[in-house]
């Protein structure tokens, strides 16, 4: 079957060589890779208005944790002297294990909850009661020293943190809902604060809803949206629920 | 202990998809009628779309797979703005009353305006095949394969598209000259 010579090889006129040069010339915004693969759950570049976005980077290198692996070490050698000091003196190194959350915690405006602080195992959002702030903007108050690491030095956290999450991911990727709802579980349970709690929240959406849990699922879902409205993971969050 | 996970096959497949495709996608869901405003959620939507049934779509069919998904999206786009017309309204002030000017038709911006209501008030079926052959450079073949329909319908849909298209703009630009060649 031949084809016909298409328009804009022989426009009868300049509008419509226009018009048919501007259909064909459309390319995507400068934001739009960077919210798409964010919305994959690939992310880019870090951003400091979106905690998920700007710790969900898989564009750091080996080197780069590296790097940060051996900060920490450092940083761990030199508190333990001063750990183990403080424990024969019978003070208590409150920074060194914070009780998850207790920092943090506030009542609930108006029966709203933070759908990302959730402990671990725990039911759907509108069933708590307390909610816990959504941007770690204030820090932890702690008492002893002050700079100690909460985190054993030999694990980077971002490192762990996006193991953890890639595990569910994955797990979500073979249509095995269960195991990446585990894998948030222990996602919650070691990463109270984790910076990637966001996208662990998207995911544990994703998990619900492809595990029948739908009800579960839209409220959570809803939370979210209720919450961070504009964030760049919303439009995941109403595709998961189906809202 | 491994400190990072390398990056799957998977991610790489969909970062690679994402690079190669993400203008492809953009533009057929805005010929296709999704509005600018809801470009970038659908964009989304169509990736994720893709990226749940990544198992399912062979390396060579990511096009085909993606610009199927998109045509979906930009169609529940169009029922969904059907919807609420109302809101359309003000897009009344876009559309042309008489003749344009010369500058008016080379200006970029209003060009895409144009197009936009030029596709708008074309049957959709026909509108389609117009945007896939017209401005996507699919061949007939490609288009038949894409929509499950027969070739011939292709053709017939194609000959009414570009007679409707040139109808349309005739009428905007004043011209009352030349019948579609083929």
């Amino acid at each position: 079957m031949t084809e016909p010579t298409r328009l804009l090889t022989l426009p009868e006129s300049e509008l419509e060589r226009a018009l048919l040069t501007a259909g064909r010339s459309y390319t995507a915004p400068g934001s739009m890779r960077a919210n798409t693969l964010l919305a994959l759950g690939l992310t880019a570049a870090a951003t400091s208005t979106a905690p998920s976005a700007s710790v969900a980077s898989r564009s750091l290198t080996k080197a780069a944790f590296s790097k940060v692996a051996i900060t920490m070490l450092v940083i761990g050698a030199a508190a333990l002297p001063i750990w183990l000091y403080l424990r024969h003196a019978g003070r208590s190194p409150v920074a060194l294990t914070p009780p998850a959350n207790t920092a943090r915690v506030s009542p609930a405006p108006s029966g709203t909850v933070e759908p990302v602080m959730d402990p671990p195992g725990s039911v759907p959002p509108a069933t708590q009661g307390p909610s816990v702030e959504s941007q770690p903007s204030s820090p932890a108050p702690s008492v002893g020293i002050p700079r100690a690491e909460p985190r054993p030095a030999s694990t980077p956290p971002l490192a762990a943190e996006l193991a953890a999450l890639d595990a569910a991911r994955t797990s979500l990727s073979h249509s095995d809902p269960s195991a990446a709802l585990v894998a948030l579980d222990g996602y919650s349970r070691n990463f109270p604060r984790g910076r990637l709690r966001l996208e662990a929240e998207v995911l544990r959406i994703g998990a619900l809803a492809k595990s029948g849990q739908t009800v579960a699922a839209r409220k959570r879902a809803e939370a979210f949206l209720r919450i961070h409205p504009d964030s760049v993971l919303a439009s995941r969050v109403r595709s998961y629920a189906g809202l | 202990m491994k400190l990072v996970s390398r990056p799957s096959e998977r991610d790489t497949r969909l970062r690679a998809m994402v690079d190669r495709y993400l203008d492809f996608v953009a533009r057929v869901l805005r010929n296709a009628g999704t509005p600018e405003a809801e470009l970038d959620d659908d964009v989304q939507r169509t990736f994720i779309a893709v990226s749940n049934r990544l198992d399912d779509v062979r390396p060579d069919a990511e096009k085909s797979f993606l610009l199927q998904t998109a045509l979906r999206m930009a169609a529940h786009a169009r029922r969904t703005l059907a919807r609420r017309r109302e809101v359309h309204d003000s897009d009344a002030q876009l559309r042309i009353q008489g003749p344009l000017q010369p500058e008016q038709m080379l200006d970029q911006k209003r060009a895409r305006e144009l197009l936009d209501n030029v596709l708008e008030e074309m049957a959709i079926e026909l509108r389609t095949v117009f945007v896939l052959y017209e401005l996507e450079e699919l061949s007939m073949t490609e288009i038949a394969a894409t929509l499950r329909i027969p070739q011939g319908t292709v053709a017939s849909r194609l000959r009414r598209a570009r007679a409707d298209f040139r109808d349309r703009v005739r009428a905007l630009s004043g011209s009352t000259h030349a019948e579609v060649g083929s």
